[in-house]
């Protein structure tokens, strides 16, 4: 069947495709993952190959038909504009690094608002001035997992369920339990990280704006959980430059 | 003949009708063009290599803006590929130097700054009045833009960057927002 779909979409990757397309993988809110050339965008006079590129967040139009890979564009504008994104190294680092993580996260045709949701509202913090890349991140990361079905248990040991005080970190699941059930090769999680995350956990994404105090610690463990539970995620080619503007 | 269609197919653009019509276009002209051809083809491979200051292509050890004295060594502009600095000669207005990285860093490729030849744009930097930084205007061209400035953090030069805005011959209906967004904020007085 054949159909014209529009749909929000945030764009995830975008590759030249001969002289002139572009074979473009968008995030769409109604219609998951999806690929769509573009034919004549990089030639085009309107804008549409700038308009392709992460991490624009487009309204788009396109044709839709049953048991193809590859999807045709119709149309695309900006359905909202993040300009400040490209205003240092840190925040358009961070929108590249979300912005590869959904992708590797999701898959194809398989529709989860909340996640589309939750990229939106990471870009439009980002793009507010002034924010902490470095804390939005950690809240983003910990609400793709969430998101994702694999939110780390915070509160109590995942082997005998107590409260959990301080906690340790299991080597092969990443678990949290506590330090009574300490499996071997786990390592120490300290209080102030634990209770970093609870906060984190609890807060609002608008309540993140300005300049914040990003716990690195904390940081490691969630880029670890999410290597432990999304498959190719312990891949991310954009987590090397982001690595390097921390230091 | 099909092994010259064959490799002229693999140049980019051309498909195989395209080769096919080049193909047979080299048998109706003379044996001397064809092998003026042939030699400029090798002579590319043997001669041309990189400058060895701006990384442009170049037949001797200096490109012939790196070599040119009445090039101002002082003012230098960044850009991406080799191609950039044909359209910046093909503009006329431009007298100072060039430095070619080679890339964009680019986060979801992979491609980080050391990827890039910025040692030796570093080398150059105390040397330097203005850095025109010309990356595109994309969120990889920004960032590596804003990694060059970083990279000249305390060094008392000039930088600037290309300004963004409305092509020569437009409409303001079929321009999109993005770029009447960049033209309005960085509009200039009359």
């Amino acid at each position: 069947m054949i159909a014209d779909h529009q749909t929000e979409a945030l764009v995830l990757r975008s590759v030249n495709y001969s002289d002139s397309s572009l074979i473009v993988r968008l995030f769409s809110r109604d219609y998951g993952k999806i690929s769509i050339i573009a034919k004549g965008a990089r030639r085009s006079k309107d804008g549409t190959g700038a308009l392709l590129q992460p991490p624009n967040h487009l309204a788009l139009t396109y044709r839709h038909k049953d048991g193809r890979d590859l999807q045709t564009l119709i149309s695309a504008e900006f359905e909202a504009r993040y300009p400040n994104l490209s205003a240092d190294m840190a925040h358009s680092a961070a929108a590249m690094l979300a912005v590869e993580m959904l992708d590797r996260a999701t898959d194809e045709d398989d529709p989860q608002p909340l996640l589309f949701r939750l990229i939106i509202a990471l870009l439009g913090a980002l793009n507010a001035q002034p924010s902490d890349p470095l804390l939005l991140m950690q809240f983003y990361q910990l609400h793709l997992a969430r998101q994702l079905g694999f939110a780390p248990q915070l509160d109590t040991c995942i082997h005998c369920g107590r409260p959990l005080v301080s906690a340790v970190v299991e080597l092969v699941a990443g678990h949290l339990s506590c330090p009574g059930c300490r499996p071997e090769g786990s390592r120490q999680l300290d209080r102030q990280t634990l209770a970093y995350l609870r906060q984190l956990e609890r807060t609002h994404i608008n309540q993140l704006a300005g300049p914040g105090q990003a716990s690195p610690a904390a940081g490691d463990y969630l880029l670890e959980h999410l290597f432990n539970h999304v498959d190719g995620m312990s891949r991310l080619k954009s987590l090397t430059f982001w690595r390097e503007i921390q230091t | 003949m099909q092994k010259v269609i064959q490799e002229l197919g693999k140049f980019p653009g051309i498909g195989r009708k395209t080769a096919q019509r080049l193909g047979f276009h080299l048998l109706t002209v003379s044996p001397a063009a064809v092998a003026e051809l042939a030699g400029a083809l090798t002579d590319l491979k043997e001669k041309v290599r990189e400058c060895r200051l701006c990384h442009n292509i170049a037949e001797d050890e200096l490109c012939p803006v790196c070599a040119d004295p009445a090039r101002d060594p002082r003012t230098v502009c960044v850009v991406e590929r080799v191609i950039d600095i044909l359209m910046f000669e093909r503009m006329g207005e431009y007298r100072g130097r060039y430095h070619v990285l080679g890339g964009i860093i680019s986060p979801l490729d992979g491609i980080a700054p050391a990827d890039l030849n910025l040692d030796d744009l570093t080398t150059r930097l105390p040397d330097i009045d203005e850095l025109i930084i010309a990356t595109p205007p994309s969120i990889e061209g920004d960032t590596t833009a804003h990694y060059i400035a970083g990279l000249a953090e305390n060094l008392p030069l000039q930088i600037t960057r290309l300004a963004r805005g409305l092509p020569m011959g437009s409409n303001l209906e079929y321009t999109d927002e993005a770029t009447l967004a960049n033209a309005y904020s960085g509009r200039v007085e009359l």
